[in-house]
């Protein structure tokens, strides 16, 4: 992004009385354009808001970060340079850079970095916090030759790589990628002394723009992709099954097919973290079967589903792997060897990323392997992840049986089944309660996101109702599926934020949802802030159950006309206080 | 109206969006209330990446109205 172009994107940002987005940037450094760029990537993640960028005084880093404490700000942002650790090593201070002074360099350093990391953990209690380390590379101070890493640099490494390893084991608290920087803005071209000497702000204007755009990722990730749908022949293996045989396609170095085992390692990975993996093949299914069943497979044949194995258009297979997964084609990529076929599923459905595994260009295949664990980044890995291909898989056998048995009431199925809700407060910073309010579409009230500091703030304002729901039954847990947050004022609940998975429908949790809400607050009402979006018609569905006349939020329910139209519920309680 | 001097109007409007075209040309830091250290550090920047001419500290004291700065510039790209 050119400055001319961030300043643009600033004098656009909605009108001032948009809902507000504030930032705190804390650093050392005069900030000048990082101030705009990062002002401008943030505006870009958040259009609909008027971004607000507040920092503090120059020259002290430590300073700012205090001042966080009394700040409005939703996120920080804290940029770390060499100077804020110790003024000698930046090009505006003098004090030497002779090797007696080194050791004395060595110590400030360290106690600047113990109190940094003391601040940073604070302030990562109360909101999120994106922390640069050095981007400028250290200034000459080493006595021996640029070729080799003297004792003094690699001490002074050592020191910046204990303090980001201590600050990323906090929580709230995350670090920028030096690795990823480097690819987007190398180190040689970051440094901008004149401007640095001139003004006291260091960074070329294309560096800032990038360790901008980085931190605004970190403030505001991106929802990460749900789930990946493979083809097989010439994808996940080389060679085609139906002609080579179940064992004659292969993924190894001495067939030259060694890229393939390591899509495959790459899938494997994915679905350790909780995505969801499926297939998409024209081919004969026993073959298929044969071939997913081989005990040298890197990717466990059981980690596939739905393996849809058939002669029709691809397009079709991926409707039925999306109506099982019961997600939208946006969450989802595909990937495939044939131009065609990916041009034909994209015909269909158009906001499914489709991406070609080159077999002809092993490190254009590389570079797609690199782009997947970026689609499917996320900031942690939460135990819901660890099951939830298990629970998709037996969310669809549940599905099947309650079609088999469709005479019965669901009641005395669910009932059947042992369905067991448990329940509690919503805990602060839960990243599960987070990622579930900013991933879920179908069923939400109103579509509204929240970030860390807003979560936070809903949870902490005056007589705060939170609902955390699990849910288990005999076909296994599907974990945590569903948050709910509210206000209590004497008998009405006003609930302004509810989401469930789209795994855990037609299993009556939102009628239990609300029954258990009207008896535990003895409440006679239920005000709820129902905005219609392009997707939550599911909500919009089971709300009509109980309304008459309203045809717009918010809508509210009595308790009188909620118990006698909900129908009878089954599921065992377990309160967990 | 030469290219440089229009391209110096697209930058002196990014820096300064509540002035009018005419304004911009009339435009010094004498006049335009927001033109203050920090607009002529974001004026230079845009300029040079713009022009991709490096503008001295010591110049900076050409950067006080639109007449100065054109000129500094035309001299700049002529002897480039």
């Amino acid at each position: 992004m050119k400055l001319s172009e961030a300043l643009k994107i600033i004098q656009s940002q909605p009108d001032p009385g948009a809902q507000k987005f504030s930032v705190y940037l804390a650093c050392g450094i005069f900030p000048l354009h990082l101030t705009t760029f990062l002002a401008a990537h943030l505006s870009r993640r958040f259009p609909d808001r008027a971004v607000e960028i507040q920092s503090g005084l120059y020259g002290d880093l430590p300073g700012n970060l205090e001042l966080l404490r009394n700040s409005s700000a939703r996120a920080a942002a804290v940029v770390v340079e060499w100077a804020d650790l110790d003024p000698r090593l930046g090009l505006r201070r003098l004090g030497g850079w002779g090797p007696n002074t080194l050791p004395d360099i060595q110590s400030g350093v360290q106690q600047t970095a113990g109190r940094l990391l003391k601040i940073i953990a604070a302030a990562g209690q109360k909101l999120p916090v994106a922390v640069s380390l050095p981007t400028i590379p250290l200034p000459p101070i080493s006595y021996q030759p640029s070729e080799q890493s003297g004792l003094d640099n690699l001490q002074l490494e050592k020191t910046l790589a204990d303090f980001a390893l201590s600050a990323a084991e906090l929580p709230q608290v995350r670090i920028v990628n030096a690795q990823r920087l480097a690819a987007v803005s190398p180190v040689s071209e970051r440094l901008d002394v004149k401007s640095e000497l001139s003004t006291g702000f260091p960074y070329r204007t294309a560096h800032a723009s990038k360790l901008a755009e980085l931190l605004a990722y970190l403030i505001h990730p991106r929802p990460p992709k749900k789930g990946l749908i493979t083809d097989l022949d010439d994808t996940l293996w080389r060679g085609l099954v139906g002609e080579e045989g179940a064992n004659g396609v292969s993924w190894e170095l001495d067939r030259r097919s060694h890229i393939h085992a390591l899509y495959q390692q790459l899938l494997r990975a994915l679905s350790e973290s909780g995505v969801l993996i499926g297939v998409a093949s024209k081919n004969d299914p026993e073959l298929v079967r044969e071939a997913l069943a081989r005990e040298d497979l890197i990717l466990p044949g059981d980690s596939l589903f739905p393996v849809d194995v058939n002669w029709g258009p691809k397009s079709q297979s991926i409707g039925r792997i999306l109506e099982a997964w019961n997600i939208s084609a946006d969450a989802v990529v595909f990937v495939d060897d044939s131009a065609l076929e990916l041009a034909e599923v994209k015909s269909i459905h158009p906001e499914m990323e489709c991406l070609r595994f080159s077999i002809d260009d092993e490190q254009s295949a590389y570079e797609l392997l690199e782009k997947l664990r970026d689609l499917f980044g996320k900031p942690a890995i939460l135990a819901d992840d660890a099951i939830r291909v298990a629970s998709v898989r037996s969310g669809s056998q549940f599905q099947r049986q309650v079609q088999t048995e469709s005479a019965r009431p669901l009641a005395d199925f669910l009932k059947e089944v042992n369905a067991e809700l448990t329940l509690s407060a919503v805990a602060q910073g839960d990243p599960r309660a987070i990622e579930l309010v900013n991933k879920t579409n179908q069923f939400n009230l109103n579509g509204k996101r929240l970030d860390e500091g807003e979560f936070q703030a809903a949870l902490s304002r005056p007589n705060a109702v939170s609902l955390m729901v699990s849910y288990n039954d005999k076909y296994g847990p599907l974990g945590k599926i569903a948050v709910l947050l509210g206000q209590h004022e004497s008998s009405v609940l006003k609930i302004d934020t509810w989401v469930m998975s789209c795994r855990a429908f037609s299993r009556y949790i939102e009628h239990r949802c609300l029954e258990y809400l009207f008896e535990s607050l003895d409440l006679a009402e239920i005000e709820l802030e129902y905005s219609a979006t392009a997707r939550n018609g599911p909500v919009r569905e089971f709300l009509s159950q109980f309304l008459d006349t309203e045809t717009t939020g918010p809508f509210r329910i009595q308790r009188e006309t909620f118990m006698n139209r909900k129908p009878s519920l089954a599921h065992k309680i377990k309160e967990v206080r | 109206m030469s290219n440089v001097e229009e391209r110096l109007k697209e930058c002196f409007g990014t820096v300064f969006p509540n002035l009018s075209a005419d304004e911009i040309l009339r435009a010094s830091s004498a006049s335009v209330a927001t033109w203050d250290s920090l607009a002529t550090v974001t004026l230079v920047s845009l300029i040079e990446e713009e022009f991709g001419v490096t503008i001295a500290p010591e110049e900076y004291e050409y950067i006080v109205s639109f007449d100065l700065v054109n000129a500094c510039l035309q001299s700049k790209t002529i002897n480039a």
